[in-house]
C-alpha cells in the first residue's frame, strides 16, 4: 500500500508568519505565505570575545568550562619565561587563582575549575617534567609524578581528578598513563607518539587528534580505556590546537599548521568536518576549558605571532550569537535608576526610581510604545526598589515594597503595593512585611516577590530575608522560602515559574527556580551581579546589565533555557540599577546609575533561511 | 590597523543606533564630561560601516586619549559626588570605579 508520502510527498506547514518559541525546530520546512518564501532554521556555530586574561600567555594549561575555566601556568615571555600563575575565568572576568608549586608550561591538564589535575610540561631549569598537581579551586596539592617524564604535553590530558589521562609527548612519546586518584599506571601506548595534540573525553573514551612527531600530524585514535585505534584525520594537521567535547562530538580549533591557524574542526564520531565558524584571532598554544562541550568551550592566550592574552568563546545554538543585538530605544523623560519595570518591548511601564540629588528619588512613572516615552500619572508613593524584574503589563502593573514614602528623600522601607491601570495608580494589598532590593516577577492578579531586605529604615535597620510572597490581586500569601537571605537579585517568570538569580550581599551568582511552592537551585549565572535587569520565562529569561564588583558596570546579556545561561548580545553601555522588560526575543533595558535616561531594545531573530530556487 | 575608532555623539534615542548597526561594527558608549556637559562617547570598531556610522551621526571624531580625557572627567564628577554622600549612602553604593577605554 502507498504512503501519503510516496503519493504526496512529505508535508510542508503552510504558515501567514515564522513559527516561534518552542514550535522551533531546526531543519523543519515550512511555507510563509505573507512572504512567499519556503523557510526553515539552521543551527549557527560562532566564536564571540570573551575577557583578556591578567597575563598574556602561551602553553598554559586548560580546564573546566566557558563560565568556570582555568588557565594554567604556561609561557609569560619575552624568551620562555614559565610562570607559577593560575587564573580562574567566570565567564565574565579573570582572577587570580592559587600559584603552582612551580613555574611550568606545557602541561598536560584536565578537570574542572575546582578540581583540575596538571601533570609534566616544561620548567627550569630546562629540563622534562614528572611532577603533577591537583586544584582544589584555591590551591595546588603536589600528587604522585608520572612514570615518564616528558614536556610537550599542551592539551594532551583528558579526564578528571580521579580519572585522568596522559598520553604521548615530547619527542614522539608513544606512553600513555591514566591517574586513578591515587597513582599513575602504564597502559597501552599511542600508535603514533606525538607531543602538543589536543586530548578531548574521558580515561575510558578519549580522542587524541594533531601534534607533532616531529613533523605535523592530522592523525587522529581514539582510547577506549585499554588501547588506541587509528580513527579519521583531521582536515587540516596541527599542533598546540584546543578542544573540548567527547569521543563521539568534538570541536578542535586554532594550533599551528606551520603556520598559525585560526580554522575550526568538528568530530561526529566517525570524521572530522571544517566548520566555517572560524576564530577570531588566529593563534597557537591555547588553552581550552577542556571540561566544556563541543558546542560550548572557550579558549584563552596562545602565540598570535606574540603572545596574546584574549578569550574567545564558542557557541552553537539555534539563537544564534550573531543574530542577536541591542538597538537605541527612545529616551526616558525622566532619568533614574532602580525603578520598577513592567510589560514587553513595545508597551513598557517604567515607575519610581533614584533621581539626580542626593538619596532622591521619584514617584514619576512613563510608559513606552516602541518608540517613545510619554507620562503616565504618578505612583501614590515616593519609592525605589519596589521589586527588580517584570512585573504585570503596562495596563495591569504592580509595585510592591521598596525604599520610599510621601517624600523624596525618604528612609523607611514599604510593605504597601500600588496596581496600575493603564491610567492611574491605586493601592493594593499590603505585604505581610516590609521589602526591599527584592526579586519580583509575575503578573498584577499573580505576583510574585522574594528575598530582599526588611527592616524599618533604610540607613539604620534593614535585614535580609529569605521569605517569598505571593499576590493573588488582592492579598498577599506567604510562599516557600528563597534559597538564600540577600538582596538586589532580579526575577522574571510567573508565580509558578519563577526565576531569581544574582544578588548583592553577598556578591552572588546564583539561580533558583520557583514551583509556585518551592524554590529549587539552578545553574549559576556567568560571574557575580547584581542590580541587573531580568524579563521573560523560566524557558526563555533573559538577564542583562548589572553590576560586578571586579568588572563594574555590566554591557553583558545572558539567556536561560530553563537549564542553563548561554551569553548573548552585549548593551551598548555597561549600566547597572537598569529596568528590563519584554521577552527574551525582544526585550527592553531603561535607565541605571547614573539616572540615565537612555533605552535598549534587544532582538534576538532566531536564524531563519530562505530557500530559493537559483 | 586600530582596533576602534572614538568619537563624541549625541545619543538621540530610537534609532540613533539600530541592530544592524550592532551586527555591522562593535560598539560600546561611556558617559564623559567636556568640562562644560556631559557628552556621549563611543568606541566604534573601525571598519568602513562604524566610520560612516560616526559620520552620520554629526559625530566628532577623537582620538583614544582625548576620549578617555573625557570618560575620566565624568568618572571624576561622579566620584566627587559619592565621596560628598553621606555615610549611609556609600553603605548602600560602590564608589564609581575609574573606567578604562578599549
Amino acid at each position: 500500500m502507498s504512503t501519503y508520502q510516496e503519493l504526496k510527498g512529505l508535508k510542508v506547514k503552510y504558515l501567514s508568519t515564522d513559527t516561534s518559541g518552542d514550535r522551533i525546530k531546526e531543519g523543519e520546512l515550512f511555507y510563509n505565505s505573507t512572504s512567499g518564501n519556503l523557510k526553515t532554521f539552521v543551527t549557527t556555530a560562532a566564536w564571540h570575545s570573551g575577557a583578556n586574561l591578567i597575563t598574556a600567555r602561551s602553553n598554559g594549561g586548560g580546564a573546566g568550562t566557558t563560565t568556570a575555566g582555568l588557565n594554567i601556568g604556561g609561557n609569560i615571555g619575552p624568551s620562555d619565561t614559565q610562570t607559577t600563575l593560575t587564573e580562574e575565568y567566570d565567564g565574565v572576568n579573570y582572577s587570580a587563582g592559587g600559584t603552582l608549586p612551580a613555574a611550568r608550561r606545557s602541561m598536560a591538564s584536565s578537570g574542572t575549575q575546582t578540581a583540575a589535575i596538571a601533570s609534566g610540561g616544561f620548567g627550569p631549569p630546562s629540563q622534562d617534567k614528572a611532577e603533577s598537581f591537583t586544584y582544589d579551586g584555591s590551591s595546588f596539592t603536589e600528587i604522585p609524578s608520572l612514570n615518564t617524564a616528558r614536556q610537550g604535553l599542551d592539551n594532551n590530558g583528558a579526564g578528571t581528578t580521579t580519572a585522568a589521562l596522559v598520553c604521548g609527548g615530547l619527542p614522539g612519546v608513544t606512553a600513555t598513563e591514566e591517574y586513578n586518584g591515587s597513582s599513575w599506571a602504564e597502559q597501552n601506548n599511542l600508535n603514533s607518539g606525538r607531543a602538543r595534540g589536543c586530548n578531548i573525553g574521558s580515561q575510558t573514551a578519549a580522542l587524541f587528534c594533531g601534534g607533532q612527531e616531529p613533523s605535523i600530524s592530522a592523525q587522529s585514535e581514539e582510547y577506549d580505556g585499554t588501547s588506541w585505534t587509528e580513527g579519521n584525520n583531521l582536515n587540516t594537521g596541527r599542533k598546540e590546537l584546543g578542544g573540548a567535547g567527547s569521543q563521539t562530538s568534538a570541536t578542535v580549533a586554532g594550533g599551528s599548521t606551520g603556520s598559525i591557524s585560526n580554522v575550526v574542526e568538528q568530530y561526529d564520531g566517525t570524521s572530522w568536518t571544517t566548520i566555517p565558524a572560524t576564530m577570531g584571532t588566529t593563534r597557537t598554544a591555547i588553552a581550552p576549558t577542556n571540561a566544556g562541550t563541543s558546542s560550548s568551550y572557550a579558549v584563552s592566550g596562545g602565540n598570535s605571532g606574540s603572545i596574546v592574552g584574549n578569550t574567545e568563546e564558542f557557541t552553537v545554538s539555534l539563537s544564534a550569537t550573531t543574530d542577536a543585538a541591542w538597538a537605541s530605544g527612545g529616551a526616558m523623560n525622566t532619568g533614574r535608576s532602580e525603578g520598577m519595570t513592567a510589560g514587553t518591548q513595545t508597551a513598557s511601564l517604567m515607575s519610581g526610581g533614584i533621581v539626580p540629588g542626593s538619596d532622591a528619588m521619584t514617584n514619576n512613572s512613563e510608559e513606552y510604545n516602541g518608540s517613545s516615552w510619554s507620562e503616565g500619572n504618578n505612583l501614590g508613593l515616593y519609592r525605589r526598589g519596589g521589586g527588580f524584574g517584570t512585573q504585570g503589563t503596562q495596563t495591569a502593573g504592580l509595585v510592591s515594597g521598596g525604599n520610599g514614602g510621601p517624600g523624596s528623600p525618604a528612609a523607611g522601607l514599604l510593605s504597601t503595593a500600588e496596581e496600575y491601570n493603564g491610567t492611574s495608580w491605586s493601592d493594593g494589598g499590603d505585604m505581610p512585611a516590609t521589602k526591599f532590593s527584592h526579586g519580583a516577577c509575575g503578573t498584577q492578579t499573580a505576583g510574585l516577590v522574594f528575598a530582599g531586605k526588611t527592616g524599618t529604615n533604610v540607613n539604620t535597620d534593614t535585614t535580609a530575608v529569605n521569605t517569598t510572597f505571593e499576590y493573588d490581586g488582592s492579598s498577599w500569601t506567604a510562599g516557600g522560602d528563597y534559597g538564600i537571605s540577600n538582596n538586589s537579585m532580579a526575577g522574571f517568570g510567573t508565580q509558578t515559574a519563577g526565576v531569581g538569580v544574582g544578588g548583592n550581599s553577598p556578591a552572588s551568582a546564583a539561580t533558583y527556580e520557583y514551583d509556585g511552592s518551592s524554590w529549587t537551585a539552578g545553574n549559576n549565572v556567568p560571574s557575580t551581579r547584581r542590580a541587573h535587569a531580568a524579563f521573560g520565562t523560566l524557558t526563555e529569561g533573559a538577564v542583562c546589565g548589572g553590576y560586578n564588583p571586579s568588572a563594574g558596570s555590566l554591557t553583558q546579556t545572558v539567556t536561560y533555557d530553563g537549564t542553563n545561561w548561554s551569553t548573548s548580545a552585549n548593551l551598548a553601555s555597561g549600566r547597572n540599577g537598569l529596568g528590563g522588560s519584554g521577552t527574551q526575543a525582544a526585550g527592553l533595558a531603561a535607565g541605571g546609575h547614573p539616572a540615565l535616561t537612555t533605552t535598549e531594545e534587544l532582538t534576538i531573530a532566531f536564524p531563519l533561511k530562505t530557500i530559493t530556487d537559483s | 590597523m586600530a582596533l576602534f575608532i572614538y568619537g563624541t555623539a549625541t545619543n538621540t534615542g530610537k534609532g540613533f543606533f539600530t541592530h544592524q548597526d550592532r551586527l555591522d561594527f562593535s560598539l560600546r558608549g561611556y558617559t564623559g564630561h567636556d568640562g562644560s556637559n556631559y557628552v556621549d562617547v563611543w568606541c566604534i570598531g573601525n571598519n568602513e560601516k562604524g566610520a560612516y556610522w560616526l559620520a552620520e551621526k554629526n559625530g566628532v571624531e577623537k582620538t583614544k586619549s582625548e576620549a578617555q580625557t573625557l570618560v575620566n572627567a565624568a568618572v571624576t564628577l561622579a566620584q566627587n559626588a559619592w565621596d560628598a554622600e553621606s555615610d549611609e549612602h556609600k553603605a548602600q553604593f560602590d564608589r564609581p570605579p575609574a573606567i578604562t577605554i578599549p
